[in-house]
This record gives structure tokens, sequence and C-alpha cells, in this order.
């Protein structure tokens, strides 16, 4: 190897490349892609740069000197925003520059420099120009005197490959934007974590040790009584590992959990991984190859549980790292136990003062009053949340006072000769001391929220807690002041904003909520506000801030547990319509928790027949979506339904009851779904409010083939709902219109149709690559439209970005995929690999009612036709052109018998199967694909040419 | 559906066929009725939603056994449990034509007691009353009952569309079958379905 020297070198990609394939397809994308070799070369070019690598869509460029390097990545920025492009197809490009030594042998360009300017890239946002430091110090000294380039230091961040925390700095220059969100850090996975707003005082030690812990040990428990800091030193050992994680760290807040059946369910959620009714496999299977850290927050009061699920993950998941909290070890074999040591005294004060400033930031701590603070820490045992309690009084009442009220209460508490106070004590004492200075609506406040089970909005603490005693104008006033005093804590980047509480002062307020005799009330109250809001999310959830919808449920989920459950128990007939109201939010989220709410109340007999009929039809619509129960169970529950439909007389019930019930009796009394549908869309109509009848209509699309004359009428009018009112918004019209309109022949419609229903898939990142249901429907018609209309490059790669991504979920799905993926090779012309993918189509079980058989078999019988062997294709084909039920798919039969008889010379009856397929794609307008129409119109020209 | 003529309450005789048999209901079979119209299969098979109390059974029970165009039976299997309910309905012995309907128990299903109890009434009709036809009316999704009539040689002869109304205000399509007098006394089978299992 050569060794060429230090060089200035630009790393440069661009910004969701394959975002902009998927939406924009192959032929554009590769015009874009032109588009933008062209202005990068243009620059290079200008800048004396040698283009090292070029990979599709990225350079990697080397200059003779940092400036060249510099001025060459500004005038690439400046002509990349000028474009001009496309709409919605603007290219955006990160870029890193960097120097180092460089080598050089046959097999290319060597050297660390390459892979650190790599990541220095990564870590730009599209449209920034990022420098190492290495760039920085020789650039630094080459700018001229008058110069508009500027050089911001952005802070340090942890870069994968290049240590825990490397400089970057942002070059600013008038043509280029400069308002980007931090880089980057690392090429780590996504988290979960908060955000952590206060700093971490005299913990630094300590999390280093426990970083290293961690590295070095699958299992690490932080032990330590309440208060003691254990998540907030978690949280920051999260985030100072995060890099090293690739497919991220999450926090699983256990605390709120009472069944440790549920802790499964609970990872599984909070690391976003759609449930599909495996209960513990569904998670295992989607992280057993991952590189995770996962947070057991909290795990003291479900030990048994935390053990066991802890065994089988580490177990199965050779990937997975554990760092839980704990007041008591987990006790499971290889567990690396660390005691959270309290604070040192001085730590502690400084952290009481750096507290204190953040109430009162004028605060002025005499050297006299320090030693005062001193004696308090000590008495704190050094406890940071003991401490924080008190600092948040520090503003308001003098030190010396703060020493003699905090100090008569721990005396109370001492026991024995020698003034030992255990800890919990120490702790309860402090709580007990701020309580006692809150004011008489806070103290009311503080222990009303103890009704909440989990973080709440602030509006449901002003709903649900204010009364005659508590004006609902003050508890927002109240709520703040109770952040102050570090007893709640208010998250204002939530929208809404979202008030929590640690678990020590949640157990403090149920003590004292216990104390009083406004339980049962306020758990009405409660319920009675999550059903309002469940009320609110019906609509909300069908309309196009369901995302942000879906988020807010999420995050009061354990309120609306507690809600549902208070209702089931005294007002089951609200449950009923509870459940039928956030159905939306069950069916993309759907945890085993809430389907064994549904199946509880299903086979209830102590409840009114119409909540008979309203659950039982929910439970049927739901086996129908996730089969998680038995086809025997999921008609039964309709039946019991059915029965009892007429004593539900509420219009807006009644046709959401309905209308669950087609769909629930879709598979088993096709016939009376029908109806129920034609009964259930009438009723909306006569009920005449717009929310409802959408609902409907979008519900009532699932019950139906894309071709029904139903589903043509449910489809157009929900496609005019939509255009009427943009509110309204749904994936599934618009990828089923898509597909019919591609089967009609309008290709054009039916890809914007695919574009705006992509848009309307959620942005959260997921774990494990799982997909939502939304985007795995429409991956799966996005492939098989895209492949007939003969774009198979996009129509393949994304069919193997869906194929990883389903896992082994959904059996039903894969194959429907599968099929898709077989007809965009089989246009490309790769026969094996079409063969082997429509083989595999047909191993799934009642194959023939779906259409991916019709796909799968209409594609071997095409291929066996191209392989001459024309009497398998026959065989195949006739079974098709009389058994398949649709119509669209016995017109492609025909005419592939057509082509078959042709091959034979059988004039007369290839003439009546090209009759026959006419007159089967007429009524519905049915067209030939693209991709197979020239072979289709060989086929008629031939015929014609011979019957002359 | 023709205007009904009877007047007077008929009582059924008692039928046994293998090991069940058929008794006249009585005001006492109300426990029975309750239970088995709010069993689920039978409340699924049924239009009006099923009693929701004792009190709603009892009244269907009397209006059985008092009003005279109603012929109702028990079915009971040898221990004496209840399996279900057969009766005459409007019968009409002006006109000399009767319907017949029936329900079964799901345990007692796919056990041939629908057929056998089918048969044992059809006979004691003709052998009992003024009635030259029996007619049975079934859901067109329900294929047990078609089975039963076709081996009791009941023809098929026609669909009756929206015939009935279901639950949630739909109509329901309804096949209608019959037996006349002439077929009964052939007696071999008639019945005949093209495409039926």
């Amino acid at each position: 190897m050569e060794l060429l020297g230090r060089r200035t070198l630009l790393f440069t990609d661009i910004e969701g490349s394959t975002a902009l394939l998927q939406r924009v397809g192959h032929p554009q994308f590769v015009e874009l892609m032109d588009r933008h070799h062209e202005i990068m070369r243009t620059a290079i070019r200008n800048n004396s740069g040698e283009e090292i690598r070029n990979e599709g869509d990225g350079f990697v460029v080397f200059f003779p000197d940092p400036l060249s390097g510099l001025n060459c990545a500004i005038e690439c920025q400046r002509r990349l925003r000028e474009g001009p492009w496309p709409p919605e197809a603007a290219i955006s490009v990160r870029m890193g520059l960097h120097e180092g030594e460089i080598g050089f042998s046959e097999s290319g360009h060597h050297g660390l420099a390459l892979h650190e300017a790599a990541r220095v890239s990564s870590a730009a946002h599209g449209g920034q120009v990022l420098l190492s430091e290495a760039a920085r110090d020789s650039v630094g000294n080459l700018l001229p005197e008058e110069t508009d380039i500027d050089l911001i230091e952005l802070g340090t961040f942890p870069l994968k490959d290049l240590g825990p925390r490397v400089p970057l700095i942002q070059i600013a220059h008038p043509d280029l934007e400069h308002d980007f969100p931090l880089p980057h850090s690392s090429g780590g996975g996504q988290n979960n974590l908060p955000s952590q707003l206060t700093s971490l005082i005299g913990r630094e030690g300590d999390a280093d040790d426990v970083d290293e812990l961690v590295r070095s040990h699958r299992l690490v428990t932080l032990l330590g009584s309440g208060g003691v800091g254990k998540t907030r030193l978690a949280l920051q050992v999260g985030a100072n590992l995060g890099a090293e994680f690739s497919d991220g760290v999450w926090l699983v807040e256990l605390a709120p959990i009472e069944d440790a059946t549920l802790i499964f369910d609970e990872i599984r959620r909070a690391m976003r991984i759609p449930d599909d009714g495996q209960g513990e496999r569904t998670l295992i299977d989607a992280v057993h190859e991952d590189n995770v850290l996962i947070i057991l927050d909290n795990c003291e009061h479900i030990l048994d549980g935390v053990a066991e699920a802890v065994d089988l993950l580490l177990r199965e998941c050779p990937g997975i790292r554990i760092l839980a909290t704990s007041r008591e070890p987990i006790g499971t074999p290889g567990e690396a136990r660390w005691r959270v040591p309290s604070l040192p005294t001085a730590d502690a004060v400084d952290l009481m003062i750096e507290r204190a400033r953040l109430v009162a930031p004028e605060l002025d701590v005499s050297e006299e009053e320090r030693l005062v603070l001193n004696r308090v820490c000590r008495r704190l045992d050094g406890i940071p949340l003991a401490v924080e309690l008190v600092a948040g009084r520090l503003g308001t009442i003098p030190i010396e006072e703060i020493e003699s009220r905090l100090l008569d209460r721990l005396r109370l508490l001492s026991t024995g000769s020698r003034g030992y106070v255990p800890r919990h004590k120490t702790l309860h004492a402090a709580l007990d001391w701020s309580y006692q200075l809150l004011t008489a609506d806070e103290q009311t406040l503080l222990t009303r929220l103890a009704i909440f089970p989990g973080p709440l909005e602030l509006a449901a603490a002003e709903a649900v807690c204010s009364d005659g005693a508590l004006d609902e104008y003050d508890v927002m006033d109240l709520l703040e002041s109770l952040h102050m005093k570090s007893l709640i804590s208010m998250d204002w980047s939530r929208k809404p904003t979202m008030a929590s509480r640690s678990e020590i002062v949640s157990q403090f307020a149920e003590t004292l909520l216990d104390e009083t005799s406004d339980r049962e009330r306020l758990a009405a109250r409660h319920a009675d506000h999550y059903f309002e809001l469940s009320e609110e999310a019906a609509v909300g959830l069908r309309r196009t801030n369901r995302t942000e919808w879906l988020d807010r449920i999420d995050a009061g989920r354990e309120n609306l547990s507690a809600a549902y459950d208070w209702l089931a128990q005294n007002d089951p007939d609200r449950a009923a319509v509870f459940l039928m109201n956030v159905k939306e939010w069950l069916i993309t989220s759907m945890s085993s928790a809430w389907l064994a709410r549904v199946r509880d109340l299903a086979e209830r007999d102590d409840v009114a027949p119409k909540t008979i009929a309203a659950v039982n039809a929910l439970r049927a619509m739901f086996s129908g979506f996730f089969d998680f129960e038995s086809t025997a169970i999921a008609a039964s529950a309709s039946r019991r339904a059915y029965v009892h439909i007429d004593t539900v007389v509420e219009p807006r019930e009644r046709i959401r009851v309905m209308t669950n019930l087609a769909a629930g009796f879709r598979e088993s009394e096709p016939e009376i779904a029908g109806k129920l549908a034609e009964q259930a869309l009438a009723e909306a109509e006569a009920f005449g409010v717009e929310s409802h009848l959408m609902a409907t209509t979008l519900d009532l699309l699932t019950v139906h083939d894309e071709h029904h004359e139903m589903s043509k009428r449910l489809r157009s009018s929900a496609l005019e709902l939509m255009e009427e009112n943009e509110e309204w918004t749904s994936v599934h019209p618009l990828v089923d219109g898509a597909l019919a309109m591609h089967q009609t022949g309008d290709h054009d419609q039916a890809l914007r149709w695919l574009t705006r229903a992509e848009n309307m898939l959620p942005r959260v990142p997921q774990a494990g690559g799982l997909m939502t249901e939304d985007a795995k429907v429409w991956m799966i018609w996005s492939v098989l439209i895209r492949a007939e209309i003969g774009d198979t490059d996009t129509a393949i790669l994304l069919a193997e970005d869906g194929l990883r991504a389903f896992g082994d979920g959904h059996v039903l799905y894969t194959k429907t995929l599968t099929s898709n993926y077989g007809q965009a090779l089989l246009v490309a012309g790769r026969a094996d690999e079409a063969r082997a993918a429509f083989e595999s189509t047909l191993e799934l079980d009642d194959a023939e009612h779906y259409v991916s058989f019709a796909i799968a078999s209409l594609g071997l019988a095409r291929l066996d036709l191209d392989a001459g062997n024309l009497s398998d294709a026959t065989e195949r084909l006739m079974s098709i052109a009389t058994q398949n039920r649709r119509a669209w798919v016995r017109a492609r039969a025909h005419e592939l018998l057509a082509a078959c008889c042709m091959r034979l010379q059988r004039w007369d009856e290839a003439q009546t199967h090209v009759a026959t397929a006419d007159s089967l794609r007429r009524p519905d307008g049915f067209a030939v694909p693209p991709a197979f129409a020239a072979e289709a119109e060989l086929v008629r020209n031939e015929l014609e040419q011979r019957t002359l | 559906m023709h205007e009904t003529r009877a007047e007077q309450v008929v009582i059924g005789g008692t039928l046994v066929f293998d090991e069940w048999r058929a008794r006249p209901m009585t005001e006492a079979d109300v426990d029975f009725a309750f239970n088995f119209l709010r069993e689920e299969h039978v409340a699924y098979a049924r239009t009006p939603a099923p009693p929701q109390n004792i009190e709603g059974a009892q009244a269907w029970v009397t209006r059985s056994v008092t009003t005279p165009s109603i012929v109702p039976w028990v079915l009971e299997d040898s221990t004496g449990a209840g399996a279900g309910f057969i009766n005459l309905q409007n019968y009409d012995p002006v006109a000399g034509v009767t319907e017949v309907g029936f329900l079964v128990v799901p345990a007692a299903r796919r056990r041939g007691l629908a057929t056998k109890a089918l048969r044992a009434v059809t006979e004691w009709t003709f052998r009992n009353l003024p009635v030259h036809r029996v007619y049975l009316v079934h859901d067109l999704t329900n294929t047990g009952s078609c089975k039963a009539a076709l081996a009791s040689n009941y023809a098929t002869e026609g669909i009756l569309r929206s015939a009935r109304p279901g639950p949630g205000g739909i109509r329901l399509d309804s096949e209608i079958h019959a037996i006349t007098r002439a077929d009964f006394e052939k007696g071999y089978p008639i019945a005949s379905r093209g495409g039926a299992e």
C-alpha cells in the first residue's frame, strides 16, 4: 500500500433517497439522480476536487487544500438549493468535511480518515455541511480576513467509531440554510428516552461506572431505596450508551403495571412493535437479532414476573442488554447488581442550590448558609429526591427556618437512642414536610392527582380534580406550583402538555388519598373524563391528525385502562361505547390486554342487551382483523350481537354496531354482512352527521371486495367526503381505490392515490423494522400496482424492503406480498425467482380465497406457457377460469388460455377465450395491466389476421 | 300469508320416534322455553330478540298453547330433557293448509332429530287434520332446515325474496318447501334440489 499523505475529504449523501425513490418511482428517480450528479460534478470541477468514489447517492472527493473543500461544499449546497427540482422532489444532501492520512492500493483508497469522514457526514442533516475538528483546525487559518464564511461550534457528540464525544462544526454562509436540529448522534438506533431538562449533579462518576458495567454484563440492576435517583441515573446511562446500540435504547416504565403477565406487552409497546397476537413471541421474534438496551424502570413490585421475562429475553435474544431499576434485586443468574449511593453531602448541597435557582434564579447563598445546607443535606442522607423537595423552598423560606422545621420532623421519626432514622422514613419525612408546606389547594390537588395512575394531560387534572373546593381555573397554576416544588414534573415538549410524578410521589399521594373519602367520587369523575376523551377520539382518530390522536391516547393509556376498568365494573353500557370510540386505536396498537378486555365484556350476561350487541359485534370484527380467536368463537360472537341488535336504538351506536357486525359476518355470513352494511349506510346517511357517515363508509369498505357495487359507492362517497373536508383521512379506501383504479385502467389515478395514502402513514420510527397494519396494506398493493404498470425496479425494491420488515408475523400479509413480488419478478423477466415466489404463495392454507392465489396461479401458468409447458399451463388456467370468483381473474385466465390455444394452433378456441375475457372485462371496465398489454394485443392481432 | 281460520285449539298427540319423542307443549314448559329461546343458536335463527325475562317466555308459551292456528310440541330425548320445539302454525282447516316449523338445540343437531321429528309430525298431520298441503319456510342460508325438509319429502318450491325481517331492519330471503297429501301418499322421495350437498 502506498501512502498518499494528508488529504481533505468531502463526503456527501442524499438524505432520504430510498423514501424519494418510493415517492417518485424509478424513472423520475433516475432523472433526479442525473441532475444531482451533474450539479455535484460541476462544483467539484470548479474547486479542483478529485472524485474518488460515487456510490449512487453520494460522492467521496479529495481536495488539494482544505479551503477548496470548504468552497466546494458551499457551492454544491448553493447549486442544490437553486435546483430547480420538481415539486416535492427537491434533493437534499448532507455533507461532511474531514482531514486525515490516506493510503492507496490496488483495491482502492484506504484509511481511517475515510470512515471518519463518513461518520461526520452522516451526522449532518440534508443541506448542512459539518466539519470535523481536524478539518476545522486546518481550514481555520486559511480563511481570508473578509469572508462570509462562519464556523459554528455545535458542541460534542458521540459518533460511532470516533469516540464518545467528538466536536462538530457547522459551516454558516449566506447561501446555505442554517437552522438544523442537533446532529444525528452516532449511527445508533432510536430511543424513547425523555429529554432530561436538568443536569446530573454528583453522578458523573456513577454514570461512567454503570456504563462500563452495562458494557460487560447483559443484565445490570440499579438498586436503591426510593428517591435515591435510580431512574435518573439509568436514563443518563441509556443516553450515554445510545451510540452503542444500533437498534436503540428503550425505556419501559413498569410502575403502573400490576399484572406481571403484561410485562412483555409493555416492552413491546415501548419499542413500538405492533402486536400480532402471539404474546411474548411477538416481542422475541421482533428483537431476537437486535442490538438493543432495554431499561426496565421500577421492577420491585413484580419481581418474579420480571425475572421470568428477563431470563427468557436474555436466553432468546443474544443482542439484548437490560438495565433495570429496582429496590430489590431481580435474582436472575448473571445479574450484576449496583447499589446507587446517596449523594456525597457536598454534591447534595450543589444539587440543592442548582435546583433552587431554577425556581429562584437570584438566590444567593452565603458561606454561613451553606453550612446550614450542609447539615440539612446530611440529615436528608443525600437522597436526591428529598434534596430536590427541599430545594423548591429555598427561595421562599429562610434557610434557618428550613433547618429547624425539617429537623423537628426528623426527630419525631428517629428510633432508639442514637437518633437513627431509616432511609425510607427520611424520604417520607421530606415528602411530608414538603406537603405540609403546600397551600391547602396545592395539598388537595396533589392528593387528588393520585387517582391518575399514569401521566396525564393538564386538562384532565382540571376536569377531574376541580370542584366547589378547588376552582377549575386555579388548577393550572397549582400544577405549575407543584412542578416548581419537584412534586410533579411537567413535560412541555409534549402537545398537549403532560404532567407526571415519580413513583415515590405517586405512592405518597396514594396514601393521602386513602385518608380521604374522595376516592370513589374521583374515580367516577376520572372515568367520566376519559369517556369524554374517547368520544373526541372517535372523531379525531379518523382525521388527518390521526397520528397525534394515536400518540395522545398512547401517552394516556394507563388512565384509559383505569377509566375503562371502572366503567366495565360500574357502567358496562358506557364501557362498550368507550371501546367502540377507541376502536381505531385498538386496531393500530392492539395489545393483548385490551383484546382481553373486549373478550371479558363480551362474555358477560349481566349487561343490557344493547351492550351485548355492541361488544360482541366489536369482538367479531376484531377476530376478522387479527385472527385473535377461532372462527367458531368469532361466529358465535357475531350471532350473539345479531340477536340483540334491535335493542340498540341510539342512532350513532346503532350504526356503529351494525357496521362492526357487518365486518364480523364478512366470512361466515356474507349475505347478512352485505345487508347489514346496506342498512348501516342507509341509517348513517339518514342520520346526516358527516363524521359518522365518514366512519361508517370507511369501516364498511373493509367488508367488501374491491369491485362490489357497494364498494364503489362507498369509495366514491369516502372520496367525496375527503375532498369536501380535508380533515377526513384513511389509508384503506385509498389503497383499495388505487387497486380498483389500476384494475380498471386508470393507472395515474392509482399512483396518485397510493402517494396520498403513503403520506398518511404514521411517521413514528419503528423498532425491529416492523410496520403498522396500514403501512403493510399500502406496501402490498403498491408493489402489485407498480409491477403491473412496468415499474419493476421500484416494485422489487419495495417488496424486498417489505419482506424484510414484515418478518414472521402475519402469514397472509407476507404471502400476499410474496405473490406481488413474484409478479414484479415475472414482469422483470426473472423467471426462476418469480416461480419460487409464486410457489411459496400457494403454500398458504385456504390460499384459493385470496387475491394472492390468483396472482400466483396466473403467474405460474404464464411461466409454464413461456417455458412451452402447455398442458400444465392449460390445466391450471382452466381451473382458475371456471372456479375463481373474481371476474378480472377469470378474464386474465381466459386471455392466457387464448395464448395457449394459439400455440396449439387452435384458433377457434382461442377466439372463444378472447371473447369470454372481453365479456368478463366489460361490465366493470377491467383493463389489461400495461405490463401485459403488449402481449394481449399481439394475441388479438394475430387472431384477427387468422380469421380474415 | 293467507288468513287462518282455525277456531278450536288442537292438541297434538305424543309422537315417539327412535330415542326421541314429541309431546304437546303445556303452560308448564316456560322454563325450558326461556332457556331455549335465549340459547345463542336458537336466538340467532329467530327474528324477535329473545325474551329478556321469564314473563316474556311465559307470554310466548301461553300464546303457543292457546292460539287455535298453532299446534305446538316439545321435543325430548329419552331422559325427558328438552331438545327443541316443533309446531304447526298458520294452520287453516278451511283452506286445508298448514305451515310447519321447528327449532332444535345445538346439542341435538346432526343426529337426525329435525328430520325424524318433521317426518313424524307430517305423518300425524295428514292422518289427523283436514290438511292437503304442509309447507315449510327457512332462511336461505339455513342448510340444516333445508336438508331436513328434503329428507322428509318436502319439495323445493322457490325463493321468497325479502320474506323475513332480520335483526337490524334488514330483510332476509327465505326458501319455501312443501309436501302435498298426494306426495305423502305416494310415500317415496320426490324432493330434489339441484346442487344441494
